[in-house]
């Protein structure tokens, strides 16, 4: 008797486990529910919260979406499908900006102020809940909804709190990775609604210390080291980190 | 996975036999939670505990619960097995190794219905993926090692084998989650 005592823990577990699973299933379905006809009426590019084009015939939904639910986090309509969208704003006080490209359930953000710190993250923005790790002891988490993504991110020892909004081309976030004069060098650039650009640029042999990166013109992508052309891409949540 | 199942080779013949169930089931585990953890579409978010600052926070502290108490583990294995010099092993060691056993188990389950259900089965990063891996070999080889007990006459290193690969991915998984999670946002509840 005393030998079936092991299945009994495995079977428990497995209860607890399906148990869990029911109540998620319960409450993330009764939200997607929700969620629903607000991505439907979401204009594609459009920098305007989800909730603030609903016709006010929607109270309920409206406020579902928004007092708080069971789950933790409010989702984003936005990041269930559709284009890919970009954020960037200040961390709180202005010390750094912020950019944060969502494709799908990918996303790519870059910490950067422009003198010292930078940190390239990579990681998921699954409903709406963005958790990225990257360079530099570069950590960020925090949400996405009606077109801002809000958090924490940290980043060469410090943290800050950060609030972006969506950033619609030319704002963004950009990226160079090129060799010049055979030195691997990479630059990054973010580009805020004002129009306004930080960015810094350092090479692969010491990605440690980072100079202020040359001026990029976000309407043609150009930018240019020491007389030579860089390769500039704009950055979307699936654009590969190479080097 | 394949790592458990080559050990299939290496007892006789016969004591073999009883180890195949166990090991497929093991596997059947371990393939089922990796392929819904990669299928599944991740929702960001699940049901979760109240009262921390964050659903990380809630199974950092899980994690971290467990481990300890797999660390325990380790220390009344090696009490029942004789292994700690001057150390009789005291009449309640079993059911203290058994309990604090299923208490630590029992601590991974809710984190680990979290990582699968909100945020999958990922690889991009390094640690992310050695994540994902353990997360899967862990319950697998639990599997194991709780079907191991329930069958005679198999050899007696296999107990401490599979315990040993339990307590690895378990710390393996605290390390490449918890510990990283400390070291990045800090000490938080």
């Amino acid at each position: 008797m005393r030998l079936r005592g092991p299945i009994v823990t495995l079977v428990a577990a497995a209860a607890v486990a399906g148990a869990l699973l029911v109540l998620d299933l319960h409450a993330t379905g009764a939200r997607s529910a929700a969620d629903r006809p607000a991505s439907a009426d979401r204009p594609a590019g459009g920098d305007r919260p989800a909730s603030g084009d609903r016709p006010a015939s929607a109270p309920a939904s409206a406020s579902a979406a928004a007092s708080p639910s069971p789950s933790p986090v409010v989702p984003s309509p936005a990041l269930q499908a559709g284009p890919p969208v970009t954020y960037a704003g200040y961390t709180t006080g202005g010390a750094a900006t912020v950019a944060i490209a969502v494709s799908g359930e990918q996303a790519i953000a870059y910490l950067c102020d422009g003198r010292r710190v930078e940190s390239w993250l990579h990681g998921t923005a699954a409903g709406g809940t963005l958790t990225l790790t990257g360079s530099h002891g570069g950590s960020l988490t925090g949400q996405v909804a009606n077109g801002v993504a809000t958090g924490t991110v940290a980043a060469g020892g410090r943290q800050w709190t950060f609030r972006a909004p969506v950033a619609n081309p030319p704002s963004g976030l950009y990226r160079s990775s090129a060799e010049v004069r055979g030195a691997k060098v990479v630059a990054g650039w973010i580009v805020l609604p004002d129009g306004s650009q930080v960015g810094l640029l350092s090479s692969a042999a010491d990605p440690d210390t980072g100079t202020p990166a040359p001026r990029l013109d976000p309407a043609t992508g150009a930018a240019s080291l020491d007389g030579t052309p860089l390769d500039v891409t704009r950055v979307d949540g699936a654009t590969p980190l190479e080097g | 996975m394949s790592g458990t199942e080559t050990t299939t080779t290496t007892p006789p013949a016969r004591p073999a036999a009883r180890l195949y169930v166990p090991l497929l089931i093991g596997a059947a585990v371990c393939v089922t939670l990796g392929v819904y953890g990669r299928l599944h579409h991740p929702t960001g978010v699940a049901v979760n505990i109240a009262g921390f600052s964050s659903p990380m926070a809630v199974k950092v502290w899980l994690a971290t619960g467990a481990t300890v108490l797999a660390l325990a583990q380790l220390g009344s294995a090696l009490v029942m097995y004789g292994r700690v010099p001057r150390v009789p092993a005291p009449s309640w060691i079993g059911t203290f190794h058994r309990w604090s056993g299923r208490v630590a188990f029992l601590l991974t389950v809710p984190v680990a219905v979290h990582c699968l259900y909100a945020l999958g089965f990922q690889g991009y990063s390094t640690r992310v993926l050695l994540h994902s891996l353990l997360g899967c070999l862990f319950f697998g080889v639990f599997t194991v090692k709780m079907l191991v007990l329930t069958r005679r006459g198999l050899a007696g290193w296999l107990l401490p084998l599979f315990g040993g690969l339990v307590l690895t991915a378990l710390v393996g998984l605290w390390l490449t989650s918890a510990l990283w999670f400390f070291t990045t946002v800090g000490v938080t509840f």
